[in-house]
Parts: structure tokens; sequence; C-alpha cells
């Protein structure tokens, strides 16, 4: 009789020796089970930092938690990352990190792929042909970084520092100030930022009116009434799993349940968790605002001890000559009636009324400003985030609880004290070459998408060297393949990208970024408005022979010599973090430990308080800071020539895309508008499988674009669902498949964001190496600039569809 | 019978190495209404949420923080237990009857368009 027979038998022996091991083995595998769990709960494996011995854990099979601070997205929350035998194999979030208290969405929990891509460039590359050939060699670190200073001496030498420009993406912690140093004392103005795409005006805004140069946080957990403008605030926000959490609260986990409106002409998850989803012709955000603005005046229902004391402008009044200014309610009563905003918006009268009557008696109500790429990208971002900002002002919430927080930051120690030489400050003194603050845009801080003209122009002067660092500009901003051909016309390209992404392609050289998983820094705690730092570390030995741009840019520093080597004196990035660091009052052991510091409690400063003047006329340089809100912005008043009233007020001009009249609007009949999505990665990670695999959490579509439209108006095409179509505008077309979606404004289509890369495919399901998943919808927009914020202005872009 | 014994055994091993595993002493504490008794005080004070339960707040970290005495401390107490030092004074934050500035109506001043541009750029943060 088999064996295996034998088992099967009714038994009343003893234990048989199988079952014993089975019961020991079942006992042994729970316990260790419960003791990894406990171990790993203690943070007994959390490893010290360079100075305290390994970085990681050694190559046997030692497990550890690793805390430290995402970057695949700009909300920078606390993970967790468990690391086997030196292998990172699973992120979870930083229980104790405030941001996310745990939590960790589906981008962090898939950046072990972008950890471990095989996309990855994994040494320092020389392109010996023609640029974008693709024909690359690999080269040393020392060759590189000699490659580089060679060129960086040498234009010094030329008396051309600002020859140099530097076009970046999101900065965190302290590179940003690296950056800036590095560029300052080396001569250069050309420190160019992707902000002018996205957070820009929201950014200049809050200066104008409330007087402080940073962007609005919003107490979500206190609020009652909460109205997301634009963006896709549980997607893609820059606070997105802060946020998420607090609105949670606000409706699930406290006696009184607050409301979420969201107004965008998109049904996204936000609104569709959102207790109310007002949809809106793109582009009206302002006017709307403005129309509710109308609404809370006309009916007394504004803050009046808060507008009286502590705002400026909201009545008419003369200034020191005696001439006569219209204020703010002036303005809004004439020009902002039901009847035009409803016009405008293509929101029933009624509804705007019923907001701006919920806004105003379900206090504390805060109106939330995007800051996502295109979000108030229509030509007239500035003042529809000043208007926006501005019933903020009507209903008494600045830095009131649930209402606009003011973030904190922790003071850290002082940067050494540099002093420019003469080459350094002639360099500084030309005009910045992507135009930023000159002539109709003098208050951009970056203007980006003026770049590609100008270098093919030659405009003010050629670009000898660029550096690329996170940012793509030929993929963000291809302007006709003009982006491309700049490039090319620039002698020496230098990119930081992790993998080859479109810029890079067409770069001289690659010096590979390692992943934030692999490097040591700091990321600035934002959403909770009080200050802390989360601390980046290395969870695994870097993967390939790749470097932090931090170092890089240090390394160059050194070799380049004289001032900017007497600058930046530290030897690695972290020494630098450190340093900035050390000024933080608290315990280091305890801070490495948890992963973060911050102050953990937001005082709210109280109007007329001595802290009141941090939250409100901080920042202003040409108007007083006596603690007052602007509706009539006096910085624009003292900062343009002959200003109107209205150039200083909140005000609404309707972009000339939204015109539906003329030939070109009856070629064009459709509005392409944007959103970011939650499964949208960032350049530098490359494509990510599980990303893909969700891409499109309400359409399903997965490892392709496609587009959405409102049902009625693919029915009047013939269309039906799934068909390929062609999308077509001015600038350029692409193919992608119809989705019928009624949760879409009726002549907007929407496509989504970061599909399309053509550069770097090399995994994913049973895709080639040459294979394109999606499409770039920024191939169909040419975008221009806003007058005065020098905003990116592209959204919404005027399109046609087609069969294919 | 042998079936049996043998499941029981099973379970007698498992809980044995569960109590082990769990009796270690910072094993997870859970919110408990007796607390709550305890101190005199709703289960907000020491939670983020109202209703008990989850994440906590600093008093309630501080007062686990220092073995649960009778009563929670306040939240600057908390702070100091927790070793946070402010770098503001919560003082300053609080309303004062001094008086209110007039408003000041808006003067052409002239600042160079680079110099405010570079201060700008020259944020705080990310």
């Amino acid at each position: 009789m088999p064996d295996n027979l034998d088992l099967k038998k009714p038994s009343d022996s003893s234990v048989t020796r199988r079952d014993f091991i089975k019961i020991g083995a079942t006992a042994a595998g729970v316990g260790a089970a419960l003791w990894a769990g406990s171990r790993l709960q203690k943070g007994s494996g959390v490893s010290s930092g360079p100075a305290g011995g390994a970085a990681i854990a050694a190559q046997s099979m030692e497990e550890s938690l690793v805390r430290t601070a995402c970057a695949m997205c700009p909300a920078g929350c606390g993970l967790e990352v468990r690391v086997v035998g030196g292998k990172a194999v699973k992120v979870e979030g930083n229980a104790i990190h405030p941001l996310n208290q745990g939590v960790c969405c589906l981008k962090g929990q898939a950046s072990l792929e972008v950890l471990y891509s095989p996309e990855r460039i994994r040494n320092p590359w020389r392109q010996l042909g023609a640029r974008g050939s693709g024909d690359w060699e690999e080269i040393s670190w020392d060759e590189a970084i000699d490659l580089v200073v060679e060129k960086l001496v040498a234009l010094r030498q030329a008396g051309k520092p600002h020859s140099l420009a530097l076009v970046h993406g999101e900065l965190r912690g302290e590179m940003r100030g690296l950056v800036n140093r590095f560029m300052q004392v080396y001569g250069s103005p050309n420190t160019i930022s992707t902000s002018s795409l996205g957070e820009q005006s929201v950014r200049l805004a809050s200066y104008l009116t409330q007087g402080v140069n940073g962007l609005p946080v919003y107490d979500l957990n206190n609020a009652s009434y909460v109205m997301a403008f634009g963006g896709n605030l549980l997607e893609s926000s820059r606070h997105v799993i802060s946020y998420l959490g607090s609105l949670a609260f606000m409706r699930r986990g406290r006696p009184q349940r607050g409301k979420l409106v969201a107004v965008h002409p998109r049904l996204s998850l936000t609104g569709i968790k959102a207790d109310e989803w007002v949809p809106i012709r793109p582009g009206t955000y302002g006017a709307l605002a403005l129309g509710m603005a109308n609404v809370i005046i006309n009916s007394n229902l504004y803050d009046q001890d808060f507008v009286r004391d502590f705002t400026f402008g909201f009545e008419d009044f003369e200034d020191a000559a005696g001439n006569l200014h219209k204020g703010f309610k002036s303005l809004v009563l004439e020009r902002y009636t039901l009847e035009r905003v409803s016009a405008i918006t293509g929101i029933a009268g009624e509804t705007i009324a019923r907001l701006a009557g919920e806004f105003a008696t379900n206090r504390p109500a805060v109106a939330m400003l995007p800051t996502e790429p295109g979000e108030l990208g229509s030509g007239n971002s500035l003042y529809s985030a000043m208007a926006i900002h501005s019933l903020n002002a009507l209903v008494g919430s600045i830095d009131a609880p649930g209402g606009v927080l003011v973030q904190r930051y922790p003071t850290l120690a002082e940067w050494p004290e540099i002093s420019l030489d003469g080459t350094a400050l002639t360099g500084l003194g030309q005009p910045r070459i992507d135009g930023a603050g000159q002539a109709d845009i003098p208050l951009a801080l970056s203007a980006l998408q003026q770049l590609p003209d100008r270098i093919l122009h030659g405009e003010p002067y050629p670009v000898e060297v660029l550096l690329l660092l996170n940012a793509n500009p030929v993929y963000d901003l291809p302007q006709g393949g003009r982006t491309a051909q700049a490039l090319l016309q620039v002698p020496f390209v230098v990119s930081f990208a992790s993998t080859l992404d479109e810029s890079a392609a067409h770069a001289d050289l690659i010096l590979p970024a390692s992943t934030f998983l692999e490097v040591w820094g700091d990321d600035f705690m934002e959403g909770t408005g009080y200050a802390g730092v989360t601390l980046r570390r290395p969870v695994v030995e870097t993967l390939h022979n790749t470097r932090d741009p931090g170092d890089v840019l240090l390394a160059l520093a050194k070799h380049v010599g004289g001032g900017l080597a007497e600058a930046l004196p530290w030897k690695s990035y972290w020494e630098l973090v450190r340093y900035r660091l050390s000024a933080i009052d608290t315990d280091w052991e305890i801070f490495e430990s948890n992963g973060n510091w911050s102050e953990m409690v937001y005082f709210n400063a109280s109007p007329g308080s001595a802290a009141w003047n941090r939250v409100v006329g901080r920042d202003r340089r040409l108007s007083p800071k006596d603690g007052r809100y602007d509706f009539f912005s006096r910085e624009l008043y003292s900062l343009l020539a002959n200003p109107r009233d209205e150039d200083c007020l909140p005000h609404f001009e309707l972009p000339a895309t939204l015109e539906d009249v003329g030939e070109f609007a009856q070629e064009y009949p459709f509005l392409l508008v944007s959103q970011a999505l939650i499964t949208q990665s960032q350049h530098w990670q490359g494509v990510v499988p599980t990303l893909q695999e969700a891409y499109g959490l309400q359409s399903h579509a997965r490892w392709t674009s496609w587009v959405e439209m409102n049902p009625q108006a693919a029915e009047a095409l013939g269309l039906e669902e799934n068909e390929v179509v062609w999308i077509e505008s001015q600038f350029g077309r692409v193919q992608a498949p119809v989705r019928f979606y009624p949760g879409l404004w009726p002549n907007a289509v929407f496509l989504p964001a970061g599909l399309g890369h053509s550069s770097r495919v090399k995994w994913g399901r049973g895709s080639p190496e040459a294979l394109v998943v999606g499409v770039n919808p920024n191939v169909l927009v040419h975008m221009q600039s806003e007058l005065l914020s020098g905003q990116a202005a592209f959204n919404p872009t005027r399109v046609k569809i087609y069969k294919a | 019978m042998a079936t049996a014994w043998k499941v029981w055994l099973c379970l007698l091993a498992i809980f044995i190495v569960a109590l082990v595993s769990f009796g270690q002493p910072n094993a997870t504490v859970r919110a408990l209404p007796e607390y709550s008794a305890q101190v005199g005080e709703p289960c907000a004070t020491c939670h983020v949420s109202p209703s008990g339960g989850g994440p906590r707040g600093p008093r309630g970290t501080a007062w686990v923080a220092s073995s649960k005495p009778g009563a929670v401390p306040d939240l600057l107490q908390a702070l100091e237990i927790l070793g946070v030092r402010l770098t503001v004074d919560p003082l300053e934050y609080r309303a004062v009857t001094q008086e209110i500035d007039s408003a000041a109506a808006p003067e052409k001043t002239s600042i160079p368009s680079a110099e405010l541009l570079e201060y700008l750029r020259d944020y705080e943060g990310n």
C-alpha cells in the first residue's frame, strides 16, 4: 500500500512524525511572523546614517524598516521601507509621520518599480554621434565631471557665465538652495524652473493679496465648507495624502459633517467623492468666484468686522493725492452680476447664488486654489487666483481654524557668506534668457515656455551650456518640435535624468541621478501649516553607478574652484543637509529614528495679535506691512506703470479660446482640458507598470491613452465607444480610442497627461523596447505667456475630433 | 480523538507563541473608553478622531509617553514632554486689544524689477 494512502486511514494512533513536523512548522511560522512583526514595529532595524555606521542592512537576510521621505509626488509623505537582505521589498507609510500617518498611496507602493526599473541609466553616458542619435558610450564619473568642469571654466574665462542655464523641476529640501547658490556664485541669472507651467500664479496671487510669498495650505480638518476650484484635490494636489485624511475626518470623523464642493469641467475622482460637483466651462473659475463674491456682498453675508479692520480696498477710497479709486465691492457689484457670470461660466444663476450662500453661512469656509499644471493656464490665471483667494478674505478665513494657513518652516543654520567676483557680478547683471521679469511679464519668476524660441533666436544671447535637472522640456512643452530644435542649438547639454527621457535623448552628457530611495536628503513638511522636516535616507545601497545630483553639483563647484568652491564647501550633499538642519533644536537620534521632526501644532494668529503680521503682509516689499489683506493690491499699484484700478483688483477676462464664434471655433469646436491623475508618474520615474495597470481609474483604460467625450457630442459625430479617433489642433494631432463620459462639459474633451513618452519603454506587459505607451497631449498645445505673471497659457486648447 | 488532539496541540502552540509575541512591552496600545473615564476628558483629547482610536494628537502621545498619569497634559506641557521646542511664542498668536492701524493708501514706490523677483524667488520651503 502506498504511503500516501496510509495518511487517509482513520487512526487512533498518536501523533505521527509528519503531524509533528506540520505542527512544528506552523507554530514556527506563526512565531516567526509575529516575532518579525513585533521586532519591526519596534523599529529595531532602522538603519543609522553614515556617521552612525553602515547606511543600510548588510547583505545577509537581516530585515529592517527604513524610514525615509517619498518623492513620487510633491506631497512628501513619510515612508517605511522593509528591507530584507539588502533588497527593498515593501513600502508602507510611516505611521508616525504627521502628513500621511501610515497611509501610503499606490504611487508610494509602486516606488520600488522606480528603484529597480530596467530603464534606469546605470553609468554616465556621453553621446558620440549627433545629438538625438542614441549613439551613447559609457564613461566614468571622473571623465564626466571633467567634461562639465572644462565647459564651465571656459565660460567663466570668456566672461560669459550668464550663458549657463539650468532648467529644473521640483526641488526638495536644501536642493533648491544649493542650486540657487551654485548658479548665483557661478554668475548666471538663468535658474529656470517649471513653475510657470503650474503653481506660479498661485504663489504670486498669495503675495499680491495676502502679502505672503508662499503657496497657501488649507485647514480642512476644521473646515465646514470646502470649495475646490479646479485641480484634482484627492488625486494630484500638492498635499494629496494629508488632504485625503483631513477630508475623511471632516466628513466622517467628527460630529458635524463638512461639505466638499468640487468645481471642474470634468468629474474626477475628487468630484465623485465630493458632496457636490459643479461642472463649469473651462477657464472660467475666476468669474465664478467673482459671481459668488457679488452674492455674498449683496447679501451682507461677508465678515464685516474682518473686512473693515483687516483688509484694504474693499470700499472705494482716495489716495494721498485725493484721487478716487474703485474698490473691490464696487467692481464686483457692477461687473459680476449673476446673469453675466452665469453666461460666462455656464452655471445656473441660482446655483451660483446657492453656493455663495452656503459658503458664506457655513463657516469656517475655504476656497482652494489648484497648483497642477494647466489648471489655471487659461491666460487669466493671476487674477482668477486673486479672485478665488478673495473669497477667503470675505468670510474671514485668513489664518483662521478651518481656513487658509501660512506654511511655516524651521529656522535653519545660515548659509555661509558668499563673495561674488567680478565675473559673477557681470553675469548676474544680464537679462534672463527666458525673459522672466522683462517687458510684458514683469512678475514672472520663470517663463520656461519662452525658452525654446529665445534659444532658437539667440535672444538675448546664446546659451552655451544647459543643465537639465528633474526637467524634461521636450516632453512638457514640445512647441511643435521647437524645444528639441532649441536643445540641438545649445552647444553643450547635460541631463541629470535617471531614465532616458525625451530631453536627455538630446543631451551630450547624462549624469544619471540616483533615485530618492538611494540618497540622503531632507524634505520640508508642507501641508500641515506647522514647521517640520522629513529625512530622506538610502534604503538600499546605490544599485548602479549613479549619484545624487546634489553631490554632483558640489563636485562641480569644487573642481571649478574659486568663489564657487568656497561658497559650497561641503564634501557631500548630506553633509550640507546636516549642517543646515543642525539649527533645529531637537534630539538628532530621535529625529533620525522617527524619520521626521515637526512642531506638531499650528497656532492660528488672531487678527490684531502680535503674530498677525506674520500671516498677512509679511513679505511685502512695495506696500505697507499693516496686517491688511489687499483686495486692491497695493503691491501691483506700486509695481505697474500707470495702472488702472482694475489692474490692481481681482477681475475676469474671457480667454480668446473660449469665444465660441467665428470660423476657428467652428473648425475646432472642442476644448481640450487637462487634469492630473494620481496614476501619473513624473518624468524621472520612467514607466511604472503598476501605475500603468491602474492608469484610467474611471475609464478602466490601461497602458494606453484615451479621449473622453460627452456622449451627446460623440453621438453627434457618429462615434462609437472605443472607436479610434484623431484629436487635432492647429499644432499637431494624436490618436486615441474615444470613451463616452457624461461627467464632462459638453464641448470639452479630456486626454490624460503623462503618457506618450517616446524614448524609454523597456518593461511592461509585452512591450517591445520601442513601444510608446499612449500619446502626449502636449503636442496639441502651444504655450504662450500670460501678461504680467508669465504663467504658461494653453488650457483649454481648441481641437477637432474625427474618425481615424 | 487523535485529530482533536492534534488540533488542540496546534492551537496551544500558536497561543503560546502569540502570547510571547504580543507580550512585548511596547506592543500596540488600543484606545479604551476607560481611559476617558480615568482622566475625565473626551476621547478627542488624545485622539485625532473624536470617537477615539486611531492616531493620537500631541496630548495623547505625551500622555502615553509619560506613563498615563491621572490627567492629560495640556498642549504646551505635552510638547515639552515630547521634546518639541517651539520656535514661536504661542502668546503672540492670541488676540490683543491693540489699536488697529488705519489703512495706508497705495503709493508709488520703486524697486528694480530684477531685485524684486530675486527676492520673490528666494522663498522658503520645497
